[in-house]
C-alpha cells in the first residue's frame, strides 16, 4: 500500500499501487503533482478480504461478518445492535433489512424488502433493485443510519468489547460454538439465535479440543 | 443577477436522532437531504439551527423559515422589521405547548432580488466568503465566549423571553463576480477544518460536486452535531 498526506488538508490518501496514484486529494480536490511526497506503507494488508466489519456511526458499535452469506436485521445478524437504534422510539431497521453475499472475491449488498430502504454511499444508490458491490471504507445506510464498512484481512479471533460477533453458517472450516448466555449449549454449527435459550447473537466461538 | 445554489442538511453521525437544522432556498424548505438550483435570478437563502438543550429546536427553525417563505419579494426588503414580528409569533406559538416552550433557533441568510442585497445573522450559524484566494468568516458568533464551542448563545429567535436583537451595523459584503458564499450551521466546522473546506470550495469542480464532497467528508470523518451547508456561487449580473 502507498499513501500521500495531502499538503493542503493533511488527510491521508491510501492506494494499492503506484499506477493507482490519485490525481487529486480524495478529501479536498487538491491536485497532486509529481513533486508530492508518496510513501509506501508496510502495515496495510492486501488480497482477498476474509470478512468485513460494519461500524455504526451512531454508537460506534460494530458487527463482524465472516461468512459467504448473511442477512442483517433486527431478527437476524446484528439483532443486538440494531435493536438499540431507534428514532422517536420506533425501530428504523427492519427485522430482515438486507443481505451481504461474498461472490467471486467481492461483497455484494442487497436490500431484502426493508421498510426504510438500504442505500450505498453518500449518493445513496438504492440497493432494492440490484446487488451493489461493496468497497472497503465505504458507507452504507440502513434506513437513515450510517454504517462504515471496513474489510478484514485477518481472521478475527476474539471479539472486541462492545462488538457483535456474527458468523454465517458457511464460514470456513468447522468451528465450535457455545452459548455465552449461561445455558451452555454447544454446537459445531453457528446459530444467530441459540436453539436452547433462544437468545440472539449469544453464540461465541470456542477452541475445539 | 445569476446564482448557482446547492446545499445539504443532515442529522449527522453522532447521537442526535433528529435534524434540528432547516434550509430555505428560493421557496424550497428542507430538513433532510440536498437541493440544487442553478442559474437563479434571485437568491433568498436562509440556514436555521434549532438550539440544542431547549425543547423542540427543530420546530423553532422550521417555524421561522416557513414564515420567511410566506413573504412576498417586496416584504423581504424590509425583513429586519418583519423578523421581530416572526419572533413574537414563535414565542406565542411555542408558549401554547409545554413540549415546545423555550424552543429557540439561529438564523443566517441573504436576500438578493434585483439590485437589492442584504445579509441577516442571528446566533452562531455562519456565513463565509471565498473571494480570490481569501476565505473569510463574514459573521461573528453571537455567543458568550467564542473560544468555547459549548458557550451559550446571546442572541436567538424564541427562548423564554424576547431577547432578539437583529444587528444591522456589521460589515456586510458587496457581491463581486465569482464570489462563493458558504452558509452553514455550527455543525459543519465542528466536523471539518477550514483547511479542508477552503480547497473544496476553491476547486474547479461544479457546485454539486463541491457540496457532495463536503457532505461525504462530514459523514466519513464524523459529524457529532446536525450539519448543514449551502454554497452559493455569484455568477454575475
Amino acid at each position: 500500500m502507498f499513501q500521500i498526506i495531502c499538503p493542503t488538508c493533511l488527510n491521508r490518501n491510501s492506494f494499492e499501487t503506484v499506477e493507482k496514484k490519485p490525481a487529486e486529494c480524495f478529501f479536498c480536490f487538491t491536485k497532486f503533482d509529481d513533486a508530492v511526497k508518496m510513501e509506501e506503507t508496510a502495515d496495510e494488508k492486501k488480497g482477498t478480504p476474509c470478512g468485513l466489519k460494519l461500524v455504526c456511526q451512531q454508537n460506534s458499535e460494530s458487527i463482524i461478518i465472516t461468512g459467504n452469506s448473511c442477512i442483517l436485521g433486527r431478527e437476524n445478524t446484528g439483532a443486538q445492535l440494531f435493536s438499540k437504534i431507534l428514532i422517536n422510539g420506533n425501530p428504523v431497521i427492519s427485522r430482515k433489512q438486507c443481505s451481504i453475499n461474498f461472490v467471486d472475491g467481492n461483497y455484494y449488498l442487497k436490500d431484502e424488502g426493508s421498510r426504510n430502504g438500504t442505500f450505498y454511499g453518500v449518493s445513496k444508490i438504492d440497493c432494492s433493485v440490484n446487488s451493489q458491490i461493496i468497497e472497503d471504507n465505504s458507507i452504507i445506510f440502513l434506513g437513515k443510519e450510517a454504517f462504515w464498512i471496513q474489510f478484514l484481512y485477518d481472521e478475527p479471533k476474539v471479539s472486541e468489547a462492545g462488538q457483535t460477533d456474527a458468523k454465517a453458517e458457511e464460514s470456513g472450516p468447522p468451528h465450535k460454538y457455545r452459548c455465552n448466555e449461561g445455558c451452555g449449549f454447544e454446537s459445531e454449527t453457528y446459530y444467530d439465535i441459540c436453539p436452547k435459550c433462544m437468545t440472539s447473537n449469544s453464540m461465541v466461538e470456542i477452541h475445539k479440543d | 443577477m445569476k446564482f448557482n445554489i446547492c446545499g445539504f442538511t443532515h442529522k449527522g453521525t453522532g447521537a442526535y436522532t433528529s435534524n434540528e437544522d432547516n434550509i430555505l432556498v428560493n421557496g424550497s424548505q428542507i430538513n433532510e437531504g440536498d437541493l440544487v438550483l442553478n442559474s437563479q435570478d434571485s437568491c433568498i437563502c436562509f440556514v436555521s439551527d434549532g438550539v440544542g438543550g431547549n425543547n423542540a429546536g427543530g420546530f423553532a427553525s422550521s417555524f421561522v423559515l416557513s414564515k420567511i417563505r410566506e413573504l412576498a419579494p417586496e416584504q423581504l426588503k424590509d425583513l429586519n422589521n418583519i423578523l421581530y414580528k416572526v419572533n413574537e409569533d414563535l414565542l406565542a406559538a411555542s408558549d401554547k405547548e409545554a413540549g415546545k416552550r423555550g424552543c429557540a433557533c439561529t438564523l443566517s441568510g441573504m436576500v438578493a432580488i434585483g439590485d437589492f442585497v442584504d445579509f441577516f445573522h442571528v446566533g452562531d450559524s455562519e456565513i463565509w466568503l471565498l473571494r480570490n484566494d481569501m476565505f473569510i468568516k463574514v459573521t461573528k458568533d453571537e455567543v458568550l465566549d467564542e473560544d468555547d464551542i459549548r458557550s451559550p448563545l446571546t442572541n436567538y429567535f424564541g427562548g423564554i423571553q424576547n431577547k432578539l436583537k437583529i444587528k444591522t451595523d456589521w460589515v456586510k459584503p458587496e457581491l463581486i463576480m465569482n464570489d462563493v458564499f458558504l452558509f452553514c450551521s455550527d455543525g459543519l466546522f465542528k466536523s471539518l477544518s477550514v483547511k479542508l473546506v477552503k480547497p473544496i470550495l476553491s476547486s474547479t469542480k461544479n457546485i454539486q460536486e463541491k457540496v457532495m464532497k463536503l457532505q461525504e467528508n462530514c459523514l466519513t470523518l464524523g459529524a457529532e452535531d446536525n450539519v448543514t451547508a449551502v454554497v452559493i456561487e455569484f455568477a454575475g449580473y
